[in-house]
């Protein structure tokens, strides 16, 4: 790697060091081309960025959100906390259209710095969301990932094979179900590989 | 001609056969093209005769006595006529198609594009509830081949700076 890389091109400006200049052996002119170069690299770089890293959920529904309620209370004891906002992420397990709305039931796991659920953390809490609208379960189906934005109403007891499990119930206020792909977009990875590319 | 000529030639050539659509010529030209699914959902007597044309992904098949009955889910069509991966839709309706269609073949999520006659409607259940789908008679339907697997063509998740595979 050359060490007077991107960052000493983009941090210098005009005035470019002469070890920079030795190493890439331009004239000045050249330089500062691939100063401006590097320079539009890394703003679009960061953009994409911003861009990846902001939340999914709005901003309104996330100040609902009780941070000290912890997933484990919430499942020992739902009834204790009706009318609570939780945010819940996880993979959908179980999809069913009924009379009352749609039932899915969610497998949450603790979220990466994206917002996705991380499905090779460990996990176990099984939560019931209830929508009172029609969702589509071709789409919302099992194994896509969700992020839930809920309001606590008790819990449910559902069969899982041949015993009885005790669901936490959620109405939801607001839902993003993430795109397929396992949380990276392959647009932001092209254009990290192309950036890095340039610079090898 | 000149050199750039055969050259133009060439190429118009070479991107028509890339443009080429999913049904036959035949049978696009008897296609009510300003009817969509939500128009016809909305009002499925009325535009009883009229040839549409649909696509999206299979949701379910059923061989039965009277033909292949194809449970779909409506997607958007992209400017060939192929279904677009999206969670966009109009809902799920139904195609019945004459003969034996193999349903290891016509297999869950695959993308099919196809034209056909409207009937009607035909109702059953999704889930716990009934559900109320726009029925067509298959005209003519197109199998698209599956799409390549673009996270394998582009690893670029592995190595780049900040990847933490766990």
């Amino acid at each position: 790697m050359v060490t007077g890389g991107p960052g000493t091109v983009h941090t210098s400006g005009d005035s470019l060091p002469s070890v920079a200049s030795d190493r890439l052996c331009g004239s000045p002119a050249a330089l500062k081309e691939e100063a401006m170069r590097w320079h539009w690299l890394i703003v679009l770089a960061s953009l994409l960025g911003c861009v990846a890293c902001g939340s999914v959920l709005s901003p309104q529904v996330q100040s609902l959100a009780d941070p000290e309620l912890s997933y484990a209370q919430l499942t020992s004891n739902p009834e204790a906390y009706v009318g609570k906002v939780v945010i819940i992420a996880g993979t959908i397990i179980e999809a069913v259209n009924t009379p009352e709305g749609t039932r899915l039931v969610l497998l949450q796991y603790p979220t990466n710095r994206r917002g996705h659920p991380q499905i090779d953390a460990p996990s176990g809490r099984r939560f019931l969301v209830l929508a009172s609208e029609y969702l589509e379960t071709a789409i919302y189906r099992s194994g896509r990932a969700l992020m839930v934005a809920g309001e606590v109403r008790g819990q449910r007891e559902l069969p899982i094979g041949k015993i009885v499990y005790r669901y936490p119930l959620l109405a939801p206020r607001e839902m993003y179900l993430w795109p397929e792909g396992g949380g990276g977009s392959p647009l932001l990875h092209f254009g990290f590989g192309f950036g890095f590319s340039k610079s090898l | 001609m000149r050199w750039w000529q055969w050259f133009f030639w060439g190429l118009a050539a070479l991107l028509g056969t890339g443009c080429s659509h999913a049904l036959s010529p035949a049978v696009r030209q008897q296609i009510d093209t300003s009817l969509s699914l939500a128009q016809f959902r909305a009002a499925p007597d009325s535009y009883k005769g009229h040839v549409a044309m649909l696509g999206g992904d299979i949701v379910s098949i059923r061989n039965l006595t009277e033909g292949t009955l194809l449970e779909m889910l409506q997607k958007p069509l992209d400017a060939t006529d192929r279904p677009l991966d999206t969670d966009q839709t109009e809902g799920r309706f139904m195609a019945l198609c004459d003969g034996h269609l193999d349903p290891a073949v016509y297999s869950k999520g695959r993308q099919v594009t196809l034209a056909g006659l409207v009937l009607g409607t035909r109702t059953d259940t999704v889930g716990e509830i009934t559900y109320v789908y726009p029925l067509l008679a298959c005209l003519e339907v197109y199998l698209w081949p599956p799409m390549p697997d673009t996270r394998t063509l582009y690893p670029y998740g592995y190595w780049w700076p900040g990847h933490r595979p766990y």
